[in-house]
């Protein structure tokens, strides 16, 4: 980032925490909104909102109390501050809320607003394990029509807490994220979005992502914790002609029974410049870190230092695939150093609700960090420095086994979903690497708790790549190379 | 009418009996959608689901069964009833940001849709006093922009029970409607309406007419009691090139502490063939009929008849007047007969919450009928036969006098609103007709309970007119009729 955008950024931000310091406070009781949890305040919400951004905009402050309501949407330069000991609390009834466009419903919108914030040490709770059961009432009654698998309704039908979409200016700040029937928040096309010192506690229903940062520019994620069902924080792009750009996730601690930090699924556009520094992620099912691109889209200009894994189920995901065919996506020039990672010999989320479905086997416990492009189209440009991982080990080759003279046997699976596990069996419980070049790896240092059969790193069709300084615990031969090119070991 | 077009309306009749009839379309109970009966669940967004859904179903009825259902606004859709069930209350909300607003705001819109209805023993309940408070408070709080003259919010702010405009087809029948912030049920534009064996109770707020007609035509109101703050059952005309047409008004109990049975106040387009037989209004602090053509419409082709007038403070009130300048109203052909009525000497609504408010005085108590046009816009073609009426008399000429010489001083108020007491003292106790032509009256029985200063009939500007069997009751003398300008006016 050049130093004048980081100075015209610096002072958007200064201006936005002006703007919301000197804005005047109405109290949610002025506006008849009730407190007593009974109430369904839907109305009087959307006109305290309406009124004070029609008066130039402040603070609608809610007091210790259950505030009961139905969707509302937020408007520009109105800023809803909870106090500590208030409760936003969505209305179990299905019906109270809205969906954008026929598409996502949630309990609060915010659509081309600006100067707009959540803020205050209260609570947003959305009931959402109750509307996300009403609402399979409604379809078991044929109220309303819907696909209803897996005994889950659609995502879009079950409202998530926030829905966020093309605003500018956004301040969520302090606030606890409780129970939505799907997404906890997506922030969708924002610019100048701050997530700050927000807890997410999300693990009452199936979808619960912490957060989504979707297609968003110049957003800093920080000082959070997140506890969610499905994955902690996830940056997607939905848009083939947008992206996220420009993003800082900072110091955040995450727990997750799907992955930590991760970008995609949705991957049509890109992420690009994206500095991940100094975050926590525990107990988390999948990987603590995953970027994938498989919907058409780029990843590049990644930067990821101190990243603290303990407990996860695995460390390092980077997956490039090709859900629809045609569309070639890509990784290229992603940095990740000071990582230090603990697999788990067990299920990572084990006593969670919600926790991660058991599926993808028989495979031993996966490698700690799986980099698998195309054929064709390699991942490139990954430097990875000053890692520490410590893997479980015990792979059983009467359990599961891949050969190493039967490297081809692993499926591409372009088009299926990507996760950690989903090629079954690997051939290596450290590094396995595929389809990749300019892979530059130094101090990495392996530790296998117990006896594994496999070898510590697999390269199959990587090329001009350098390993410098990798250690590891086991005994067996370091780095089995298959179709490899250029390949630097010291 | 003529034959043909008799024999269309009874055919149209029989289909949209088949059609609109609520016994053959299918039922959906409340509770299916969610909707929950413990009064304190806001159901307003179910109900509009239930409704939504049952309209894209092929249409039906939705059922509330014993319970409080609380709501805000809600829009009625095609071929959808509302069925309340004896002991189902649907409950409107306290919160005035629960109501929609368009012009109008209403507990139940129904907004150009067909074969639609409101059925059952249950309740609506407005709770209009606490939601007109609230608004109020609203107002004060600088929230909503309200002139509020008087204390009370502007009408557009309070609530109706009822809002249906351009529908048709509309069925209301068995259920009680209460305490709505304004007026109560109001039906514009609507055409093949009936309004059955309901119940109003609504004596909690200002301006709570019992039903307001506006501008529909093929109109049944049968069968219903109702008990008013405002006017009972009002028909009005908004729209110059509509009126309200085709309507029997039937064996209604009406109670109110303005006009019972009343056109107007807006009376733009008009009234035309309207039927009004065998009601009964009581306790009424106003006119038992008024009939009143101020806005530049026409009223023309009225029948009235059997209507029992208890302890109302006006028997019959015709009026014509030009609120607008220029615009001429046109009051004709009006049947009326058999007829019985008492007026008190006590205000008739005294002890009901909202009485109507005192005022027009000085004067002595006004005359049992009161036909008043204006200079330009001659009331004619009046057959009143067969009426019995008691009057308090006790006029008093200390109190307030317009002497007969002087006539002339009783004002024309052509732009003024119209009600029986606008003119204050007049010099009749009986009758007092004014600016009228080809009046016809018959078999009239007067009685008074004390001797009164003033002639028991009055007549000025009046031509073309006959007087026949008017008499006071018990009294051998000829009746005294004042005549003042009249021409070929005939006395028997």
């Amino acid at each position: 980032m050049p130093v004048i955008k980081k100075i015209f950024l610096l002072s958007g931000f200064i201006f936005t925490a002006a703007v919301s310091a000197f804005g005047k406070n109405f109290n949610a009781a002025y506006f008849g909104i009730k407190p007593d949890g009974k109430t369904l305040n839907t109305r009087s919400v959307q006109f305290a909102i309406d009124y004070i951004s029609e008066k130039g905009g402040g603070c609608l402050l809610f007091e210790a109390g259950t505030y009961l309501s139905g969707s509302v949407y937020l408007k520009s330069n109105v800023t809803l501050n909870l106090e500590e000991g208030a409760v936003l609390k969505g209305s179990t009834n299905p019906f109270d809320y809205d969906r954008y466009q026929q598409g996502f419903s949630a309990f609060i919108f915010a659509i081309g607003q600006r100067n707009i914030g959540i803020t205050g040490k209260g609570r947003i709770d959305g009931q959402g394990n109750k509307v996300a059961l009403n609402v399979i009432n409604n379809i078991e009654k044929g109220l309303i029509n819907d696909a209803y698998t897996s005994g889950r309704a659609s995502a879009e039908i079950r409202p998530m807490l926030i829905y966020f979409r093309n605003d500018d200016n956004v301040t969520v700040q302090n606030i606890t994220f409780h129970n939505s029937a799907c997404w906890t928040a997506t922030y969708e096309q924002c610019r100048h979005l701050k997530i700050d010192r927000v807890k997410v506690d999300d693990v009452y229903y199936w979808n619960e992502d912490g957060m989504d940062i979707v297609d968003c520019s110049d957003a800093t994620i920080t000082n959070n914790f997140i506890n969610a069902s499905d994955d902690g924080i996830c940056l997607k792009s939905q848009t083939a002609t947008e992206a996220c750009n420009n993003i800082y996730i900072y110091n955040n601690v995450i727990r997750s029974s799907a992955n930590g930090i991760k970008f995609g699924t949705a991957s049509y556009g890109g992420f690009q410049n994206i500095k991940i520094i100094k975050n926590t992620v525990y107990n988390t099912y999948r990987t603590a870190l995953a970027l994938e691109a498989v919907d058409g889209g780029y990843i590049r200009d990644v930067y990821v230092d101190t990243l603290i894994a303990r407990n996860v189920g695995n460390l390092i995901f980077l997956r490039l695939g090709a859900r629809s065919q045609g569309k070639t996506s890509n990784i290229d020039n992603v940095h990740i150093s000071h990582v230090t990672g603990y697999i788990s010999a067990n299920k990572p989320d084990t006593g969670y609700e919600y926790e991660g479905p058991v599926e993808d086997l028989p495979r031993n416990i996966s490698p700690a960090i799986i980099i698998s492009g195309l054929p064709g189209a390699p991942v490139k440009n990954i430097f990875l420095s000053d890692i520490s991982l410590d893997h479980p080990g015990g792979g059983d080759t009467f359990y599961a086994n891949i050969s190493l003279d039967h490297l081809n046997d692993i499926p591409e699976l372009p088009a299926q979903y990507p996760e950690y596990s989903m090629f079954k069996e690997l051939p290596s419980w450290g590094i396995f690497a595929r389809h990749a070049a300019g892979l530059r790896f130094t101090n990495v240092s392996m530790k296998c708790r117990s006896e594994d059969f496999r070898v510590p790193i697999v390269l199959d069709d990587v090329a001009e790549s350098s390993f410098l300084n990798i250690t590891n615990t086991n005994g067996h031969k370091q780095v089995y190379q298959y179709k490899t090119k250029n390949i630097t070991i010291k | 009418m003529n034959q043909f077009k008799k024999v269309i309306s009874i055919v149209a009749l029989i289909f949209s009996f088949f059609f609109a009839n609520p016994l053959l379309a299918k039922d959906y109970k409340a509770s299916l959608f969610g909707i929950v009966s413990d009064g304190i669940t806001l159901n307003t967004r179910s109900i509009q689901f239930a409704i939504d859904y049952i309209h894209t179903n092929g249409g039906g009825s939705l059922v509330f069964y014993v319970g409080r259902y609380l709501t805000g606004s809600i829009h009625l859709e095609s071929d959808v009833f509302i069925r309340l069930e004896e002991g189902a209350v649907l409950v409107g909300s306290l919160n005035p940001f629960d109501y929609d607003k368009d012009g109008v705001t209403a507990l139940i819109f129904a907004d150009n849709q067909q074969n639609i209805g409101i059925t059952g023993k249950g309740v609506i309940d407005g709770r209009g006093d606490i939601v007109a408070r609230n608004v109020l408070t609203n107002i004060q709080k600088g929230l909503i922009d309200d002139p509020s003259k008087n204390d009370r919010p502007y009408e557009y702010n309070r609530p109706m029970n009822i809002h249906f405009g351009g529908c048709s087809n509309v069925c209301i029948k068995g259920i009680t409607l209460k305490n709505s912030a304004s007026w109560n049920q109001t039906y514009d534009h609507c055409n093949n309406l009936t309004i059955d064996s309901i119940t109003v109770e609504n004596n909690v707020y200002w301006n709570e007419d019992g039903m307001d007609i506006v501008d529909c035509d093929d109109v049944k109101i049968s069968n219903n009691y109702i008990n008013t703050a405002d006017d009972g059952i009002c028909l009005k005309s908004q729209d110059f090139n509509r009126k309200c047409e085709n309507i029997s008004i039937c064996n209604n109990v009406v109670r109110s502490s303005a006009n019972g049975i009343k056109f107007g106040t807006a009376s733009y387009g008009g009234f035309h063939n309207i039927r009004i037989t065998n009601n009964i209004v009581y306790n009424t602090y106003r006119s038992a009929l008024a009939l009143e053509a101020v806005d530049g419409g026409t009223i023309d082709s009225i029948w009235v008849d059997s209507l029992r007038s208890i302890h109302t403070g006006n028997l019959i009130f015709l009026r014509t007047g030009e609120r607008v300048a220029g615009k001429k109203s046109v009051l004709k052909n009006v049947y009326i007969s058999n007829i019985e009525g008492d007026i008190p000497v006590s205000k008739p609504d005294s002890g009901y919450s909202y009485e109507g408010p005192v005022e027009d005085l000085p004067r002595n108590i006004s005359p049992a009928i009161i036909i008043a046009g204006i200079p330009g816009s001659v009331i004619s073609d009046v057959h009143i036969k067969n009426v019995k009426f008691t009057h308090p008399g006790g006029g008093d000429k200390e109190y307030a006098n317009i002497p007969l010489q002087h006539l002339d001083r009783i004002p024309e108020l052509a732009s003024k609103y119209p009600d029986f007491s606008m003119f204050k003292e007049l010099p009749a106790w009986g009758i007092f007709i004014r600016h009228a032509t080809n009046v016809h009256l018959s078999s009239i029985e007067m009685d008074y309970k004390r001797p009164d200063d003033r002639m028991p009939v009055v007549l000025d500007d009046v031509n073309n007119s006959s007087f026949q069997d008017i008499a006071i009751r018990l009294s051998a003398k000829a009746i005294e009729i004042f005549q003042h300008q009249t021409q070929n006016v005939t006395i028997k």
